[in-house]
């Protein structure tokens, strides 16, 4: 692999994590009003605390945390405890860092996302490029609409159908959460059959949220490749008909198919984060949720960064893969 | 020369597309028959039917393209008629089609090489060609167009112009087909690499003695190649015969007009091309289709469509002129050609 | 000198013969484009005259008895803060189709702006916007949404509509852009040029009226997906907190565990309707696709 494409790559996600810090850093600065006034605010409505001066206390939060400093310095120390893996308290359960609020959230996150994405990803491709052959049962078109059905809702609320269908009206699953929470999480059997089981509907939330658009995006692509002319030449050969699918249509299709993956990854890890809101999933959603009905200010920061950097780093992570798949750009002519 | 036997047999072949407009007649009743060894050009402008012509010779046409009558008879085989299996057997071991624009017809993420060990390895059961014995003969096909063996692990966008179709023209020939179909094979390289790729496959023809069916637009570099040339006019054969009495006496107008229209080095003269339009082939008029522009035409034109018929012992012509007269009349004066018709909107179709 | 119009070139009128007929006979005309239409035009329709024909008070807490199932005189229940669901679904989709209306033309003026200068112009202009467009195409929206919204201490209808505008421009942008930037190499407008036009006139004569069908595509497709992250943000509690909207229904649905607690007809009906608004929108954007895309109509 040309090293000049992995550091290009790797330019441009330094490049993105830096605008996304800045973006995030300036935002809550340029509109008016303040965070953590009005997070200290709902904290004394909610405790019933209504003797404390709030500007004072606002105003020696601020102090402790920097905020009355000219704004370059502001930026100069923002970069500085992010470095150093500093990304503030939480407001709400004070003084708890953000970091370990996050970090124990991350895992679950990936794991679903990652899970879901693969099976949706790899299963909607074959399925797609299927339907776009001449030669495979037509009966497959009749997933057509349901694709297009399936690509148009939200995943969340997918996720609430599914819950309500297969959580309420037949109990066959978890209502929402990542685990028993009576139990204790240990590395064995059955704490591994009880994760599974509760990942399962909001994994599928996400896995049939997606499924349409790989289906209908692989089927547009078989449906180009397969009017090129190497196709034509492979079939003068008299080639088996499997081989001219797999190594010379699905083959080239799949790269447009890869870049569609990460243009759209942004909005699977969007759409992921909401459908762990219906599921009350421990992952980076479900504390999002939280943060955000506290007006718990640097967690929700924080979650936004993670959710930044994560995206940045699939990207590159799939950058990494193309050359693999594409001889174009592993070699140069 | 000894009586070669017919390897290719194409009788009153018929190629029309669907479309919302109608049905398009791109190829009409063209017959011609090739012996093994024997090189045939055909000729003919854009619209003219040869693409399509030549796709549906080795039974690649796509839809809204379809073959509605007619016969091919590929060394004894019933071509149109045979099954999927036995299609595919008879493909690249008995007739082959070297594609124009090799960049598009190479697949663009598999190595030169394995392009034409996969065309062997899925014919090697039936020619039983052990699986060892690969390798060599994907050296033997880059050797006999000319490249050398270290190219069959590049990719084809690591190759220039002329290796590129070079290389389609060793993955089509790997297994030594008996007919080569080569449509334009030169269309989209620059002269010099032109006559380089052309004399890859005459040298190719000659190794396999196979019988070559090239196709294409430019009269010079398909006379340079041929023993026989037929030209297309509107999906038809309006003439056919041995290079040199076609160059030298042309019997029909078309071909006459279109030679005329080539720029020699000898004689300054006027560029002259053809006036008019090639007709529409969705609403063709009655009669010959080159009737219109023809510089010869009289009333029996417009109205009964000339068949194709011997003029000569080897030349054959169509055309009303004949057996009235022996060749071609001179040429009548400029202001007899009459008005050109525009042509009706057509369907946006390649032929 | 002769004007070339398709009536002139082909001899056939480009919609053929009667008006409206015609129109709808046309191969423009898909399936997909008129259900599409049909789709959009029943959501607009109760938008803008549902509210006259509903009691709005009825959508206040606690104006009705609270977490009634459907019933003659609750036609779609009632939630659990005694609000009535009829009311709240009649008020709140028109509030929804706003803010995605709000998000969608901003978006899109901002995108045909940047989009037009950037593929005319070219060179640094359209380095630095392209740069910009991209990365924040790169970045997942909701978490900048997030922030805006988080930030914003009241938040409205028409805040919401900027806050996802403000991540809704670069999609048409990038369209616009490449669309332009084909059109300018194509040979009437050098022809133009050599006419003698000037540049700003053949931006607006020749590549301005190519440019409607992406323009219309891109606008369909900017609601929609300002309407699907309005949603997204309501339902986590970022909303409005003034009025109802379709999203901020299924918050305080999610909030009251309505869901856990059988209570289908209080986030079913949103549902319903925002996945019924996103299939028309789809549905409408396949088929200007497809008027944009001539090769489309031909089905392979």
């Amino acid at each position: 692999m040309p090293i000049e494409y992995v550091a290009k790559r790797a330019l441009q996600l330094l490049l993105i994590v830096f605008v996304a810090v800045t973006i995030n850093f300036l935002i809550p600065r340029l509109i008016p009003g303040d965070p953590v006034e009005s997070a200290l605010q709902t904290k004394m409505a909610m405790t019933g605390n209504v003797n404390v001066d709030v500007q004072a206390v606002a105003a020696a939060y601020r102090a402790k945390f920097g905020l009355d400093k000219p704004l370059w310095l502001q930026y100069v120390n923002y970069w500085g405890s992010l470095l150093n893996r500093d990304l503030g308290v939480s407001l709400v359960d004070f003084p708890q860092p953000v970091v370990e609020k996050i970090q124990s959230a991350v895992p679950w996150t990936l794991a679903l996302l990652s899970v879901s994405t693969v099976i949706s990803f790899f299963l909607g491709s074959i399925l797609g490029a299927l339907i776009a052959w001449p030669r495979a049962p037509r009966v497959l078109h009749v997933l057509v609409p349901p694709f297009m059905l399936l690509s148009s809702v939200p995943f969340f609320l997918l996720g609430i159908v599914l819950l309500f269908t297969f959580s309420v009206i037949v109990p066959w699953f978890p209502p929402g959460g990542g685990f028993d929470p009576v139990s204790i999480l240990r590395l064995d059997v059955p704490t591994v059959l009880d994760l599974l089981y509760h990942a399962i509907l909001p994994s599928l939330a996400l896995v049939l949220g997606s499924i349409g658009f790989w289906g209908l995006g692989m089927r547009a692509m078989m449906v180009s490749v397969l009017g090129e002319d190497h196709i034509t030449f492979a079939e003068s050969k008299g080639l088996p008909p499997e081989r001219v699918f797999l190594w010379y249509g699905m083959r080239n299709a799949l790269l447009p198919q890869v870049t569609s993956l990460a243009i759209a990854l942004g909005s699977i890890l969007s759409g992921a984060v909401l459908v762990e809101v219906i599921f009350n999933y421990p992952g980076l959603g479900g504390i999002l949720f939280l943060a955000i009905a506290g007006k718990d200010y640097f967690v929700i920061q924080g979650i936004v960064l993670m959710l930044i950097l994560a995206l940045a780093l699939s990207l590159f992570v799939v950058d990494l893969i193309y050359p693999l798949i594409d001889p174009r750009i592993r070699y140069h002519p | 020369m000894s009586p070669d036997r017919e390897v290719l047999r194409v009788e009153d072949l018929r190629v029309e597309y669907v479309t919302p407009d109608g049905p398009i007649k791109a190829v009409e009743g063209v017959s011609f028959s090739l012996q093994a060894g024997q090189r045939m050009g055909l000729i003919g402008e854009s619209g003219s039917g040869k693409t399509t012509l030549g796709t549906a010779i080795v039974r690649l046409l796509r839809p809204p393209a379809r073959i509605t009558s007619g016969r091919i008879v590929l060394d004894g085989h019933e071509f149109l008629q045979v099954g999927e299996r036995e299609l595919r057997q008879l493909r690249m071991r008995e007739v082959a089609l070297i594609p124009q624009a090799a960049m598009n017809s190479l697949n663009p993420v598999m190595r030169i090489g394995d392009q034409i060990a996969d065309g062997i390895i899925a014919h090697a059961q039936s020619a039983k060609i052990p699986r060892r014995d690969v390798a060599e003969r994907v050296a033997r096909a880059l050797w006999q167009v000319g490249l050398q063996s270290y190219l069959a692990s590049r990719y084809p966008h690591q190759l220039s112009g002329g290796q590129r179709q070079r290389a389609a023209m060793a993955i089509a020939t790997a297994l030594q087909p008996k007919i080569i179909v080569a449509d334009e094979p030169t269309s989209a390289l620059d002269v010099v690499v032109q006559r380089q790729v052309m004399q890859t496959l005459g040298r190719l023809q000659q190794g396999l003695h196979a019988a070559v069916l090239l196709i294409g637009h430019d009269m010079g570099l398909v006379a340079q190649f041929a023993d026989t040339i037929g030209v297309l006019y509107a999906g038809r054969l309006v003439e056919q015969g041995p290079v040199e009495d076609l160059l030298d006496a042309p019997r029909h107008p078309y071909t006459r007009l279109l030679i005329d229209s080539l720029p020699t080095l000898d004689a300054k003269k006027a560029l002259r091309g053809i006036p008019g339009l090639p007709p529409s082939l969705l609403n063709l008029p009655p009669g010959c289709p080159f009737a219109p522009r023809c510089p010869y035409a009289f009333d029996r034109c417009r109205v009964e469509t000339p068949a194709l018929q011997p003029v000569t012992t080897l030349q054959k012509a169509a055309c009303h002129l004949y057996p009235a007269h022996t060749s071609l009349p001179p040429l009548p004066e400029r202001a007899d050609i009459p008005e050109v018709v525009a042509p009706a909107a057509d369907a946006e179709v390649a032929v | 000198m002769s004007v070339a119009t398709p009536t002139a070139v082909t001899g056939r009128r480009p919609f053929g013969t009667a008006g409206l007929r015609g129109i709808l006979r046309s191969p423009r005309m898909s399936g997909s484009l008129v259900a599409g239409i049909a789709m959009v035009a029943l959501v607009v329709m109760l938008s803008l005259f549902g509210p006259r024909f509903v009691n709005a008070r009825l959508a206040a807490v606690g104006s009705v008895r609270p977490s009634q199932p459907p019933s003659a005189q609750y036609l779609l229940g009632t939630d659990s803060q005694g609000r009535d669901m009829l009311t709240i679904m009649v008020l709140g989709t028109p509030q929804t189709l706003r803010i995605g209306l709000i998000a969608g033309v901003v978006g899109l003026a901002v995108g045909l702006v940047l989009g037009l200068t950037s593929g005319f112009f070219g060179g640094a202009v359209d380095a630095v916007i392209r740069v910009l467009a991209d990365s924040l195409l790169t970045v997942p929206s909701l978490a900048i949404m997030v922030v805006i919204a988080a930030s914003v201490g009241h938040m409205t209808v028409e805040l919401m509509g900027l806050t996802v505008a403000a991540l809704a421009w670069m999609h048409p942008t990038r369209t616009i852009r490449s669309q332009v930037l084909s059109i300018r190499e194509r040979s009437y407008v050098s022809v133009a040029r050599a006419n003698g036009e000037s540049e700003p006139g053949i931006l607006f004569r020749e590549i301005m009226p190519n440019l409607v069908p992406y323009i219309a595509a891109s606008f369909v497709g900017a609601v929609s997906g300002a309407i699907l992250a309005a949603v997204g943000l309501e339902a986590i509690g970022l909303g409005p907190n003034d009025v109802h909207t379709l999203g901020t229904t299924i918050y305080w649905a999610e909030r009251f565990s309505a869901v856990l607690r059988g209570q289908w007809w209080w986030w079913g009906p949103p549902i319903v309707v925002i996945s019924f608004i996103f299939v028309g929108l789809f549905l409408l954007s396949a088929g200007l696709d497809r008027i944009a895309n001539p090769k489309l109509r031909q089905r392979t």
